[in-house]
Formats: C-alpha cells, sequence, structure tokens
C-alpha cells in the first residue's frame, strides 16, 4: 500500500530530526563533565534495587496466584456443600425469587466532585454502584458505592487515618492507592493509581 | 556491576550493557538539567532503563545516532514525569480543542536543511515531540509507546494529533512543503 504524502512527510522530518539529534548527543557524551563515581555507584544500586522489586513483585503475585488457584479448587467444593446443607427450603425459595429480582440502581452521589474529576462512566455490579472518574492530572478514579447492609466492612487490615475528624482505612503500593470508609450507611472504596491525595481530595468532598 | 537481569539472548543483554554503560552519564546530566536534584534523577534514569530493557528489542544498533536520540528520549520523559508529580503540575490536557486545520496530504516536502527540520520540530514541546519521533522515526504502535511513557493510549493518540497539526501549520506557513496538482 502507498504511503500517503502527509505520512512521508512526518517520517521524513523525524528521521532527520533524530539523526541530528543523535549526532549531538554523541558528541556531547564525549565531552559532558564525569558525574561523581559515587552517583554513578548510587544509580547502579538504585537500577538493581528496582529490578529486585519488580522481580519480588512479579514473583509473589505469580505465587499468590497459584496459591489463591490451589486454594479455590481445594476449598470451593466444600464450601458449596456447607452453604447448601444450611439453606433452608425456605432460604433457597427466597434466594430464587431474590435472584429474578432487577439489578439495584445506581446510587446517586449526594456531593459534588473537586474540580479535577469528572464522572466518564458508571455501572452497577450486583448491588454497587460503580463511577468511573476522569482526572485532569491523568489519576483517574475509580469510585465504588455500596449499601452497608450487603458491604464488608472488615478493615482491620488497612491503615488507619483521620481526616477532619473522620476514620478513613487506607492502602497504598508503588501503583495503586486504596481509600475506605462508611458515610452515612454508605461504603465508599475509592481506588486510583499514583497519588492517595487524589483520593484524600475527593472524600473530603464526600464528607 | 553486574545487572541482574533476564535477556532472550547474548545479543539483547550486549546491547543493554553497551547502552547502560556508555550513557548512563548523559542520561544523569540530561536529568538533572530538568530535575536540579541527583536523587530524582538517579530515580529517573533506572526507570528510564528499566523501560529501555523492556523494549530493548525495538533498538537495532546500539552505537547509532538514532539509539542515542531513543534513550535520552526516553529519560527526558521519566524525568519530566517526576518533576510534574513533584510539583503536582496538570499534565497536558486530552481533550479535542479544535478541527484539525492543516493538512499534509496533498502536499510534498520541499526544500528545508536539517538544521530547519530541527528548529521546526523544537518548537513542540517534550510531551508532543517524544510522542511523535517514537511514532514515526522508530514506529511505534500506539499501545507500545503508552507503555513507554507510562501515559494512557488515548494521551497518546492526542499528543500525536496535536503534535501533527503543529508541524504541519509550520511547515505550510514557513513554505517547507509545496501543494502537489490535485
Amino acid at each position: 500500500m502507498k504511503q500517503s504524502n502527509s505520512e512521508d512527510i512526518y517520517k521524513r522530518i523525524a528521521n532527520s530530526y533524530n539523526e541530528q539529534l543523535g549526532e549531538i548527543l554523541r558528541q556531547e557524551n564525549a565531552s559532558v563533565p564525569q558525574l561523581p563515581n559515587d552517583i554513578h555507584s548510587r544509580l547502579d544500586h538504585h537500577l538493581q534495587k528496582k529490578l529486585r522489586a519488580r522481580k519480588i513483585i512479579r514473583f509473589t503475585k505469580i505465587a499468590g496466584a497459584v496459591a489463591a488457584c490451589f486454594l479455590l479448587v481445594l476449598f470451593l467444593p466444600l464450601l458449596f456443600r456447607i452453604q447448601d446443607s444450611s439453606k433452608s427450603p425456605a432460604d433457597t425459595a427466597q434466594e430464587h425469587a431474590s435472584s429474578e429480582m432487577p439489578e439495584a440502581s445506581l446510587i446517586p452521589l449526594s456531593f459534588s466532585l473537586p474540580s479535577n474529576l469528572s464522572v466518564s462512566n458508571t455501572k452497577v455490579d450486583r448491588g454497587i454502584s460503580v463511577y468511573y472518574l476522569t482526572d485532569t492530572m491523568d489519576d483517574n478514579v475509580v469510585m465504588q458505592l455500596e449499601p452497608i447492609d450487603t458491604a464488608n466492612t472488615d478493615f482491620s487490615a488497612l491503615k488507619t487515618l483521620d481526616i477532619e475528624g473522620k476514620e478513613v482505612y487506607a492502602a497504598s503500593t508503588r501503583n495503586f492507592k486504596l481509600l475506605t470508609f462508611i458515610h452515612k450507611d454508605i461504603v465508599y472504596t475509592l481506588t486510583c493509581r499514583y497519588e492517595i491525595d487524589t483520593l484524600l481530595e475527593l472524600s473530603k468532598n464526600i464528607f | 556491576m553486574i545487572l541482574i537481569l533476564t535477556f532472550s539472548s547474548q545479543s539483547e543483554k550486549d546491547k543493554f550493557e553497551y547502552l547502560y554503560h556508555t550513557y548512563k552519564n548523559l542520561m544523569l546530566y540530561k536529568a538533572h538539567q530538568i530535575l536540579r536534584d541527583y536523587t530524582l534523577s538517579e530515580d529517573a534514569v533506572s526507570e528510564a532503563f528499566i523501560r529501555i530493557y523492556k523494549n530493548i528489542d525495538k533498538i537495532d544498533d546500539p552505537t547509532s545516532n538514532s539509539s542515542a536520540a531513543f534513550l535520552v528520549t526516553i529519560v527526558k520523559n521519566t524525568a519530566l514525569t517526576l518533576l510534574s508529580r513533584e510539583k503536582k503540575q496538570a499534565h497536558t490536557e486530552f481533550a479535542e480543542e479544535q478541527e484539525f486545520a492543516f493538512d499534509l496530504e496533498h502536499y510534498v516536502l520541499g526544500e528545508i536543511s536539517a538544521a530547519e527540520i530541527t528548529q521546526v520540530v523544537d518548537t513542540l514541546n517534550e510531551d508532543l515531540k517524544s510522542v511523535f519521533l517514537l511514532s514515526y522515526s522508530y514506529q511505534l504502535s500506539h499501545k507500545e509507546i503508552a507503555r513507554l511513557l507510562d501515559i494512557s493510549e488515548n494521551n497518546v493518540t492526542v499528543r500525536l494529533h496535536r503534535a501533527k497539526k503543529k508541524l504541519a501549520e509550520l511547515l505550510i506557513k514557513g513554505g517547507y512543503v509545496h501543494e502537489t496538482i490535485k
């Protein structure tokens, strides 16, 4: 297929620019002052540490996934047996009836979002209202709202924070931040990738 | 220093080690020009090398000018990302603004020197320039660029669109391109 004129022009521009830039950089590389050895040593160790951390995280994720699958396969049949035996005929009938009920509607927001966030999508998933929020600073947020009577409220594994007198629970890794709390009988779960501040600012609007 | 890395071949390993030992000083220097802090610069350079390691197959000849430019493009991006996080600055917004006003579809490139090309491309900010160069000089897909620069694919699409629009405007207004006979 013949390449369009515009694509050809851009390619030639980009290649020419890169060739020039590369030439200048290679000359600069020969003349730029050599930074002190301790900085280079620190960089070497820094890189080693990052690579080791990535290997550990990767290994832990894989090991965790394998262990989870193994436990699931082992205990799932047992779990079903226990559930079945504990159900009375009335329970079973009610469950069957409720499974035919229509999906719960989206829990509306009772607060205004911070100016950097806007709703890009929503859905309801098994009674949980999910809001996908786009951030002007690219730290997009997923916000889940769940009624307290159906939600898991065991936050013991999370870190407790006090936000303007309100108890909230947080977890943080390099690429994942989580904040959860109960407000007016709704369990809010906020997640984003980069900054816990993104979630803290949002939570202040919710309170 | 022996790096704890696994490569799919000895040539990839040699390529990476060559790039690391040849350019790490320059990359620290470039990162420091942006960040003004050696600790942050080390962070930026190590992050850059991790991305380069993951994309080592994109580099054909590590001794080429193109490879030098590739490395510096990556480290400038990681440094600017760190800088924006430190200063909590807004990223380039990614909403569409207006119709694409300049289109090179019916143009051909005329007389333009390498220096003039450099001048035109250097009018782009680093965000737009890096996406443009990675797309057109290194032939990376939007997905590959998104992973390399740690931005969304949507962001790549919009930045590329803006870069092309700006370059087209400059090339047309500067008389560097000529309209073909329709």
